[in-house]
């Protein structure tokens, strides 16, 4: 019995002191009993052991060093998590409960504050920039709204049939209706419709899936790269083609402050331009800035244009700031219009001294859209060197139409003639001519240039 | 000296852990029969404060002699 209240005395020490040494106090505390025999010796013992206790036991504690045990945690349901806990004593269960159930908790308020944050910034991003594809109704704008931090929460909204089979209906209505080939879309719809009735689309459970399936559907019956369904998580504005009035307020004002996106312009030792450019912005605002910056390299021996964190803008700036480079008219080849008289650039320029000079286009992964095209069509006139990464391969040649608030969907409503070759970049991109990572293009194309301008 | 088990291996497990001393395994009892002792032995740092212990109070009790606090042979 008395060796019984000594044992569960002992479980105050430390559990570390007690692994060590617990079975020798116990022995030592045999002894004794085993030796102090009789109501007076034993007695004498208590007090003994009690006095021990109190003295030992704060200093047990006081000397006491964190001594590692290791101790694995269950695996949770899914199995994805499993922990390795260091710690004086192995977790109660009830601790992990408690500590799981937290961690899901801050877990869960971390998605919706990031949701929360998601949705923000993509208001800031459409109320910066409206006119890149509201002014004209391209969908560029919706594509980036897509990519960005709310992935994770679009993908947990969920799509049921019903909801499936309207976007359908919808989309096919919209194809019927602006498609360039009604035969085509006849094909297209038919083969939506088949895919749906095979339950073919059972698996696509949220917006973005379903966008993507449909996309795979419509371009596999059409061969049509430029077909386009588009979710965004957040609602599509109701009139897309026309922006507000205060829209474009902003958008001049977010112009001016930023240079029309002219982030530098500069003349590089050996007489080289150098123009970084993150956008083809608006001619109507930004004309007078391109001319100016094109004016100001005029008399270089050699021209780079850096396009590295260029997502691309307004066909019209594009073909503005190519007319710069051609001593005669080329014709300029746009995904977005039929092929007509504004198809060729309005070359030469008068007193631009740049059409016989080298060009080379500096490319990334992230080059998009409008910068696409200047460096596919630049590249097939054989007019740049590009140098650089392979570009994102978005060509935004559909026009977008809403289904609803979170669907739309991107159709080519022309059929411009490409001379260069059956397929644009939509998909693929444009591949350099000067395969280099990004971070070295310029280094690299500066001393191609350097090269070039020595040997004349 | 009595000492009781919480004092006596909170003390070792302190000298242990200064390396005064080293444990030099487990061995059965020849006097107890089966049950089992730990044996401890000085380490040359224990000895070596072991020892400048002992000088200071012999140190101490040498100014107790001079102060005529302490006569006789108690030591």
């Amino acid at each position: 019995m008395s060796e019984k209240i000594y044992v569960w005395l002992l479980r105050v020490y430390p559990s570390g002191f007690l692994a060590a040494y617990g079975d020798e106090a116990l022995q030592l505390y045999r002894d004794r009993a085993r030796d102090e025999r009789g109501f007076f010796p034993r007695l004498g013992l208590w007090l003994d052991l009690l006095g021990d206790l109190a003295v030992s036991i704060p200093r047990a504690y006081r000397h006491l060093r964190p001594e590692p045990c290791a101790a694995s945690a269950p695996r949770l349901s899914n199995g994805m998590l499993s922990l390795r806990l260091l710690g004086s004593q192995p977790p109660r269960l009830a601790a992990l409960f408690g500590g799981g159930v937290l961690s899901l908790v801050i877990l869960g308020a971390f998605s919706i504050l990031l949701g929360y944050v998601g949705s923000d910034a993509g208001g800031m991003a459409t109320t910066e920039l409206p006119g890149f594809s509201q002014q004209h109704g391209r969908h560029s704008r919706l594509q980036d709204s897509n990519s960005g931090l709310g992935d994770g929460m679009e993908r947990a909204v969920h799509v049921d049939g019903i909801e499936r089979r309207r976007v359908i209906d919808r989309a096919i209505a919209n194809l019927k209706h602006y498609y360039i080939d009604k035969d085509v879309a006849n094909k297209i719809a038919e083969a939506l419709l088949v895919h749906e009735e095979n339950g073919e689309d059972d698996t696509a459970k949220d917006g973005g899936s379903l966008a993507a399936l449909l996309t795979r559907q419509m371009r596999d019956a059409s061969h049509d790269v430029h077909l386009d369904l588009l979710y965004s998580r957040l609602p599509l504005p109701e009139n897309a083609r026309r922006p507000a009035p205060e829209h474009l307020a902003l958008y001049r004002e977010a112009m001016q402050r930023e240079n029309c996106t002219f982030e530098k312009i500069d003349v590089l030792p050996h007489n080289v331009g150098y123009l970084k450019l993150n956008s083809f912005p608006d001619p109507a605002i930004c004309g007078p800035t391109a001319i100016a910056a094109m004016a100001r390299l005029n008399h270089v021996d050699a021209i780079l244009f850096d396009l590295r964190d260029n997502r691309g803008g307004e066909p019209a700036m594009v073909a503005l700031i190519a007319a710069y480079l051609f001593d005669h008219p080329e014709y300029w080849y746009n995904p977005r219009e039929n092929s007509s008289r504004q198809s060729w650039t309005n070359s030469p320029v008068s007193g631009a001294g740049l059409a016989d000079k080298p060009v080379y286009v500096l490319t990334s992964a992230r080059t998009a859209s409008g910068a696409e095209q200047f460096c596919y069509d630049l590249k097939m006139l054989k007019r740049a060197t590009l140098v650089g990464e392979t570009t994102a391969g978005v060509a935004h040649a559909g026009v977008f139409h809403r289904i609803d608030d979170h669907f739309g969907i991107a159709i080519p409503e022309t059929r411009p003639i490409n001379p260069f070759a059956r397929s644009d970049w939509e998909g693929g991109g444009v591949a350099p001519d000067v395969k280099v990572n990004a971070l070295s293009a310029l280094k690299t194309a500066e001393s191609l240039v350097e090269n070039r301008l020595s040997k004349k | 000296m009595r000492l009781g088990p919480g004092t006596l291996y909170s003390s070792i497990q302190s000298l242990v852990e200064e390396k005064f001393i080293e444990e030099v395994g487990w061995r059965e009892d020849a006097e107890l029969g089966r049950e089992r002792r730990r044996y401890y032995r000085l380490t040359s740092a224990g000895r070596r404060e072991a020892r400048s212990e002992a000088k200071r109070l012999a140190d101490l009790l040498r100014v107790a002699r001079a102060k005529k606090i302490l006569v006789g042979d108690y030591v």
